[in-house]
Order: C-alpha cells, then sequence, then structure tokens
C-alpha cells in the first residue's frame, strides 16, 4: 500500500511538474529581449498565426522556451558547467587560452565560390570605371590569433582562401593585413568576433603606407570610451569568468558631416554604450549607405567604400584624409555599387571586410 | 510533434495524462484517438488526412473479410487483400519514392521528368505497415476485425509510437485496446522508462550528432582519426535517438496503460551481423519476416529462393528507410554479410575469441552506417574514403577532435551495452541503498527529467532522424 502512495506521489510530480512551468510562462508578463544572448525573445503578440503552415506551432514552442523562467541563468548555468568540463567550444565558438572567444569558422562553413564571385565582381567594377581599387580582407580573429585557439581547433586556411581571391582581383592593389595583424592580441576583441580600434588603426597604417601617406593620427590618440563590452560571442558562451573589452574611439572631430540614407547621425553613437551591442558605437550600427564629408581634409577626393562591419570602427581614421567618403553596406540596400559610383563620382574604390565575408 | 518539445513535454504529456486519468473508462479510447490527432496534426495539420483515410479505409476491409467469411464468399477476401495493400503501398510510393523513381529515371534516360517535391507525411511508413498487418492478420483468420472505428483508429494514430516506432502490430496489442490494466505502478515504471528515452535521446544523441554533423561537412580536409571519431559519434547518435524515442514510447504507453514490444535490445553487443539484426528495430525485422520474408518461402525452399527472398527483403528493408541509393546499397550491404553469415561466417566466428566477433562486428556495423548517414553515395564514398585514409591518418584537427570527444564518445559506447544495466541493478539492489532503491531511482529519474527538460528549453541541435522513414 505504502509503495503505491509513493507511485502515485510520483507520477503527481510528473504531471503537475511541467503544468505548474506552463502556468509561471503563460501568466508572467512576457519578456521581450534576452540581454545576455543579444536577442529579441518571442512573445505571446508576435507568434504566428499560420497554423496549416505550422508557423504557428514554430513560434509557440519558441515561445515556450523564450519566456521559460530563468532562462538567463539556465543558459548561463549551462556555459559555466561546460567550462568546468573543460570544454572548448560552445554554441560556434571556441573558448581559447585566457577565456579568449573566437568564431568557430572550419573550411566546411566558408562559401568560398560566393566571396570569389563577389572579388570578380569588384575587380570588374574597376576595370570598367578605371577607379584604383583597394582591397583590405581582414583575417577573422581565430586566423590571427591562432596560437591563442584551443591547440589544433579547427579553421578554414587563410592562405589558400587569399590566394584564391587574390587571383580574382588583377586591378586591384590589395593590402596584406595579416602581417599587421598576426598574433596582436590587442587588435582583436576577447568576446566578439571584431577587431578593435586598435586593429583598425593597425589596418589604417597600412592603408597609408599603401597610398604613400602620413597617418593623420596617431596610436596615442585612442581613448576608450567603455571597459564592459561584451560582444556577440559573449552571447554565445555567457559567463562570469569571460573577462569584458574595451572599445576605444578617437575623440570626437568637429567639422565633419555624417550622413546615414539620407539621415544626418555621428560618427560615433554614445547611446549604444548603454545597450548590450556596444560595438554599434560605431555609426550606430550598419547602415545601406554612411556618406562622410570633411570640408578640412587634405584631398579632394571621393572615395567609394564597400564594407562589412569591420570598416565602421575604420571609417574616423579614414575620414580624416578624404574629403567625401560613401561607405557602401549591400546588405542594407538596393544601391549598387557601379551606379553608385558613377551618381557620387568617386575617385577611389576601396573593399574593407572580413575575408570570409560576403554581402 | 515531437516528444524532445518543450510544447510536448510541459503542455500535450502532462494535459493528455491528466484528462485520461480523470475520465472514466469508456471515454479512455475517444480521448487517446482525439489526442493522437491533435499530436499527428501538429506537425502535420494536412497530411492528418491520408492518415485519417488509411484508417477508415483498413477498418473498412476489415469488417468487409470478416463480412465475407460469414456470408459464404471467401474466393473474394484475396481481392480485398489485394486492393488494401495496393492503396496502403500507394500511398507509400507515392509519397515517398515518386521522387527518387523519377529522379532514377532521369538519370538513367536523360529523361526531363520534374520533381513533385512533396514532403513526406511524418510517420507514413511506421503507421501503413501498421494498417498492413491488421488488414493481413485479418484476412489469415489470426485476429478478429475491430468492430468499433474509434478503438481501431486509437490502435492506428496511438501517439506513443506513431512517428518513430515501435511498429506495433495489431495482434501485439489487440487485447489491450478494450481492456488494459492502468495502475500507479506501471505508469511509475512507464514515467522512468520515457525520462531513460528523454535523456537518451537529449542529452547522448544530439551532442554525439552535432559532433557528426560537424565532421562529415568536411571533405578534403578529414584524416582517417577525423573520419572514424565521426562515424563512432554517428554510430551513437543513431542508438541513442532511435532507442530512446522507443523508450520514450514503450513509457508514455505503459502511463497510458499498454505493453508494447521492446525494439532495442543492446545491439552494439552483438557478435555478428545477424544477431545485431536481431537486436536492431526488432518491430521492423519482426515486420518484415512475418510480412514478407516468410510469404516469400522463407528458407524452405532451397538456398537459391532463400538467397532471393534475403535478397527482396533487404533491399525493401534498406528503402523503407528513405527513398535514395545510398539506402539500397546500405540494404544491399547487410544482404552480402548475412549471406556470408549464413554460407560460413558465422560458424567461424563462434570459434574466434568473442573480442575479434565484436570488433568484426562493431565495424561491419560502422561502415554500414557511413553509407546510411550520408546524404548521396558520393559523399558516402568520399567518407570511406577519408575512413581508409584517403586524407592522411592525423592532423591537428583530428587531434583536436580526440582531446575534445574522445571520454564522452568512450562513455556513449560504455552506455550502449547492458554491463551498464547489470552494474545498475547490482548498484541499487545491494546493501546500503537496497532498500531505498525506489527512492534513489526517483532522485535520479528526477534529476535526468530536469536536466534533459533544461536541455530542450536550451535549444541547440535537436535533430528530428526519422523523417524520411
Amino acid at each position: 500500500m505504502k509503495r503505491l502512495t509513493v507511485s502515485k506521489t510520483v507520477i503527481a510530480g510528473f504531471l503537475l511538474l511541467p503544468l505548474l512551468l506552463l502556468t509561471v510562462i503563460l501568466f508572467r508578463p512576457d519578456q521581450a529581449v534576452s540581454a545576455i544572448e543579444n536577442r529579441t525573445l518571442t512573445t505571446k503578440d508576435n507568434l504566428d498565426t499560420d497554423i496549416l503552415g505550422g508557423d504557428f506551432q514554430n513560434s509557440l514552442e519558441q515561445y515556450l522556451c523564450d519566456q521559460f523562467p530563468l532562462r538567463g541563468r539556465i543558459k548561463q548555468a549551462e556555459t559555466e558547467g561546460k567550462l568546468l568540463l573543460g570544454v572548448r567550444e560552445s554554441g560556434g565558438a571556441y573558448i581559447g587560452r585566457d577565456f579568449r572567444l573566437f568564431q568557430k569558422l572550419p573550411a566546411s562553413e566558408i562559401d568560398r565560390a560566393a566571396c570569389q564571385k563577389y572579388a570578380r565582381k569588384v575587380n570588374r567594377l574597376s576595370e570598367k570605371t578605371g577607379l584604383p581599387l583597394y582591397v583590405m580582407y581582414v583575417p577573422s580573429s581565430g586566423i590571427a590569433l591562432a596560437d591563442l585557439l584551443p591547440q589544433g581547433a579547427p579553421m578554414y586556411h587563410y592562405e589558400d582562401l587569399y590566394a584564391a581571391l587574390s587571383a580574382q582581383l588583377p586591378a586591384a592593389e590589395i593590402i596584406d593585413l595579416l602581417p599587421v595583424l598576426s598574433g596582436q592580441k590587442d587588435c582583436y576583441f576577447a568576446t566578439d568576433h571584431h577587431w578593435t580600434t586598435l586593429g583598425a588603426y593597425c589596418a589604417y597604417q597600412a592603408w597609408c603606407e599603401a597610398h604613400g601617406i602620413q597617418p593623420s593620427v596617431s596610436e596615442s590618440d585612442l581613448t576608450p570610451v567603455t571597459h564592459s563590452f561584451q560582444g556577440t560571442l559573449y552571447s554565445r558562451v555567457p559567463s562570469g569568468r569571460i573577462p569584458c573589452d574595451t572599445i576605444c574611439a578617437l575623440p570626437p572631430d568637429m567639422g565633419l558631416t555624417v550622413e546615414a540614407d539620407g539621415r544626418e547621425i555621428d560618427l560615433y553613437d554614445p547611446a549604444a554604450l548603454k545597450t548590450k551591442d556596444k560595438y554599434n558605437y560605431f555609426q550606430g550600427g550598419n547602415h545601406g549607405t554612411v556618406t562622410v564629408t570633411n570640408p578640412h581634409a587634405a584631398s579632394d577626393k571621393t572615395l567609394l567604400l564597400l564594407k562589412d562591419s569591420f570598416a565602421n570602427s575604420l571609417l574616423p581614421f579614414l575620414a580624416k584624409d578624404y574629403h567625401k567618403i560613401v561607405m557602401l553596406d549591400e546588405r542594407y540596400t538596393f544601391w549598387q555599387p557601379s551606379e553608385l559610383a558613377e551618381v557620387i563620382g568617386a575617385d577611389e574604390i576601396a573593399v574593407v571586410r572580413e575575408i570570409i565575408s560576403v554581402p | 510533434m515531437v516528444f524532445s518539445s518543450a510544447v510536448f513535454l510541459l503542455a500535450f504529456l502532462p494535459i493528455v495524462l491528466s484528462v485520461y486519468y480523470m475520465i472514466p473508462v469508456r471515454l479512455k479510447n475517444p480521448m487517446l484517438l482525439l489526442a493522437s490527432l491533435i499530436f499527428y496534426a501538429w506537425g502535420e495539420p494536412v497530411y492528418v488526412l491520408i492518415m485519417l483515410f488509411s484508417t477508415v479505409f483498413d477498418y473498412g476491409n476489415g469488417l468487409m473479410l470478416e463480412h465475407l467469411d460469414r456470408t459464404g464468399q471467401p474466393h473474394w477476401r484475396k481481392w480485398v487483400l489485394a486492393l488494401s495493400v495496393a492503396v496502403n503501398l500507394g500511398l507509400l510510393g507515392f509519397f515517398k519514392y515518386t521522387d527518387f523513381l523519377l529522379g532514377s529515371l532521369n538519370a538513367l534516360f536523360g529523361t526531363g521528368f520534374a520533381p513533385l517535391r512533396l514532403p513526406l507525411p511524418i510517420g507514413i511508413s511506421f503507421y501503413t505497415f501498421q494498417t498492413l498487418s491488421y488488414t493481413i492478420d485479418v484476412y489469415r483468420r489470426e485476429i478478429p476485425a475491430q468492430r468499433r472505428l474509434v478503438d481501431f483508429g486509437m490502435y492506428v494514430c496511438l501517439f506513443p509510437q506513431l512517428i518513430a516506432g515501435p511498429i506495433v502490430r495489431y495482434r501485439d496489442i489487440a487485447s489491450q485496446i478494450g481492456v488494459r490494466e492502468i495502475g500507479a505502478d506501471k505508469a511509475c515504471a512507464g514515467i522512468f522508462r520515457f525520462v531513460q528515452g528523454l535523456a537518451k535521446k537529449v542529452l547522448l544523441a544530439n551532442s554525439f550528432g552535432a559532433l557528426w554533423d560537424e565532421i562529415s561537412a568536411q571533405d578534403g580536409e578529414r584524416a582517417a582519426l577525423t573520419a572514424f571519431l565521426g562515424a563512432a559519434a554517428y554510430m551513437l547518435q543513431i542508438y541513442f535517438d532511435f532507442s530512446g524515442y522507443s523508450d520514450m514510447a514503450i513509457g508514455i504507453g505503459k502511463m497510458l496503460g499498454f505493453d508494447f514490444p521492446e525494439n532495442f535490445n543492446y545491439p552494439y553487443e552483438s557478435r555478428s551481423v545477424t544477431e545485431f539484426w536481431r537486436r536492431w528495430h526488432i518491430s521492423l525485422g519482426t515486420w518484415f519476416r512475418e510480412y514478407l520474408y516468410i510469404p516469400l518461402g522463407g528458407s524452405r525452399r532451397g538456398f537459391a529462393r532463400q538467397i532471393r527472398n534475403l535478397l527482396i527483403v533487404w533491399l525493401l528493408t534498406g528503402l523503407w528507410h528513405g527513398a535514395g541509393w545510398q539506402f539500397a546499397v546500405w540494404g544491399l550491404y547487410f544482404f552480402a554479410l548475412l549471406v556470408l553469415e549464413k554460407r560460413f561466417l558465422l560458424r567461424r566466428l563462434e570459434r574466434l575469441p568473442a573480442a575479434v566477433s565484436h570488433i568484426y562486428t562493431l565495424l561491419a556495423v560502422l561502415l554500414s552506417w557511413v553509407i546510411f548517414a550520408c546524404d548521396d553515395l558520393g559523399n558516402a564514398w568520399r567518407y570511406l574514403l577519408s575512413l581508409f585514409g584517403a586524407n592522411g591518418l592525423a592532423n591537428a584537427a583530428s587531434w583536436y577532435y580526440f582531446r575534445a570527444h574522445a571520454l564522452p564518445l568512450l562513455i556513449g559506447a560504455f552506455l550502449s551495452v547492458s554491463a551498464v544495466k547489470t552494474l545498475w541493478r547490482r548498484f541499487l539492489y545491494r546493501r546500503p541503498v537496497e532498500n531505498h532503491a525506489f527512492a534513489v531511482k526517483t532522485c535520479v529519474a528526477a534529476a535526468l527529467y530536469v536536466v534533459s527538460l533544461l536541455a530542450v528549453i536550451n535549444g541547440g541541435y535537436n535533430p528530428f532522424l526519422y523523417f524520411r522513414f
């Protein structure tokens, strides 16, 4: 008889625990964003309604997971457990020496054909317009800081990719950034896949060298704006053991006008420092086009800069030397580089992007 | 709906069970039918109609077969059976094999048939085999036809085994459909079994699967050691995933009062491929033996006929797992091994030390999973080449994978054999634990349940492997 009561208790527990959790999820006010994971959560209001297509079912599943009590803590606990067990990767990030995080990019994840196709496209643009083309491919942090990766952690072959892309770019002057950034710990964030402002500054030096000019600013001009940056990789490996990053910037520059998609902005967006994604400090994030005009620049040239988010922190340096820079992020606009080059009357074209990224 | 989802664990299962326990007996079967339809329609809101059609169609066929017997027209019975088989297999064939057939024709003759690109109704291979077993058994007069449509519908659509097996033959649970014992002890045992399966799927299979996915996506740089680790990971993934699903099905069955047949019996400790297939997906092997191999004549009409029968059975077993040439090759691979074993290998294996026959079986099965798991034959071939050292024996990445995954793989291997059960029992039923065995079991189950639930909530890799079945 006693045994039967015990069995009934087990059954009651098995039925009531999930139902209790379900009640909490359904009746507690929904959380709209997860700061730790750096993403918006599914709430009751944005459930999909298409039942026959199955979207409602999927969004309800996502809703239950997203609004599960203490979700952020669970995620953190999972990561702490992994770190304790000596696991060297989690959620697509490698956990390297000194708990530095690297984006996990084995060769199988790289769309080499698309990279080559884009290189061909840019090269054609230069040949057609006769404008000089400068290409700066940024090596991923796991390439430049390979020594800090977990030993043997698979990454794509930078040299192969670099050679393959160079072969598509006979018209371009390619500025090799690997020698500049290789082994430079301070040139990449520990919790984000981007380079630091110092990394961008090193690239700027190489840029100046290729153009035969003197850098307009020096390394000592960089000043920290925040010491509590936890980047996109941190969101995948949230843990108290991962140190925070510092973001540096040049002092604000008077006299520049900056426009993003027709709206006036600033080179820096201090409001972003109060949010999770502090890399948005640079121009408030990515825009389709960003136009910077500098009436005090030594040259009167116009640069068309084809880029991904890496270029955002490089832009303040380049802005010193060009009368006008139009930065184009093809992911966010319908502008074609060739059209834009004509409209703005570009004198030079540059490509600045992580070597593996394609628009 | 799949078992390893928040909707199932937090809402569907506890609500269905609570209602099921509270309502009177006569309402339990209709309620289960309704719940099962919701379960299926959750993932297949349109294709649920096909399942309903199959249900009503085979219900009618069963009644018709009996009616013909009663009215003295038995010669018509075989036509009813033929119609049932043709329609059931026709539906299965249409949804599952049309594109495969068109693709193969296009490749062979250079024709240009456009593929239909119909998504495969989940579980269609499982429930089609279940309804076929019913009609055939009624035809053979081994069981009486089910007169209540609701009861028959409940059998066909019963959600625990609906989408990933085991294939429960009607006769296996015919007696339980009307009357079954629903008790607290049995339900409790069912909960333990369910939690065991859930943990196998969510904690073990999914993590091994992520490793396989990563390694199989590499190509040129995959050294032999890496390839071996990847194949071993898949071998453990498919076992823990599939047997985990069966555990969950059997466990839920017990909570509802059913006793489903076992589907896995520690296959990886077999000493021959023949033995492996007696321990792996037992309900499928049984089905093919009962409804195909034996009707074809089995081994009774000489060796040549037996070979032919085996060839048919294994080709179809392969294709049952998916419409693609790699599955056909996978089936034929087993056919070849089984014939060799029948001819002479089995006798020799028995005389060899156990270690040798274990290693032989494990390697044979490992290779088969590579063919099975790759998207197509080309990929499978390249994977096999890399496994045999075409890209070198080991490189830096191999050692990275080795350091990170060798121990988890070893633990997984240990958990996949019966020794772990023996040790667990020895621990439970000895002093001082003995008197608290139930409490210990409950605590372990509760911990596994919570951790598995959190793993589901946390998201991450959680594939459904049987969408091609």
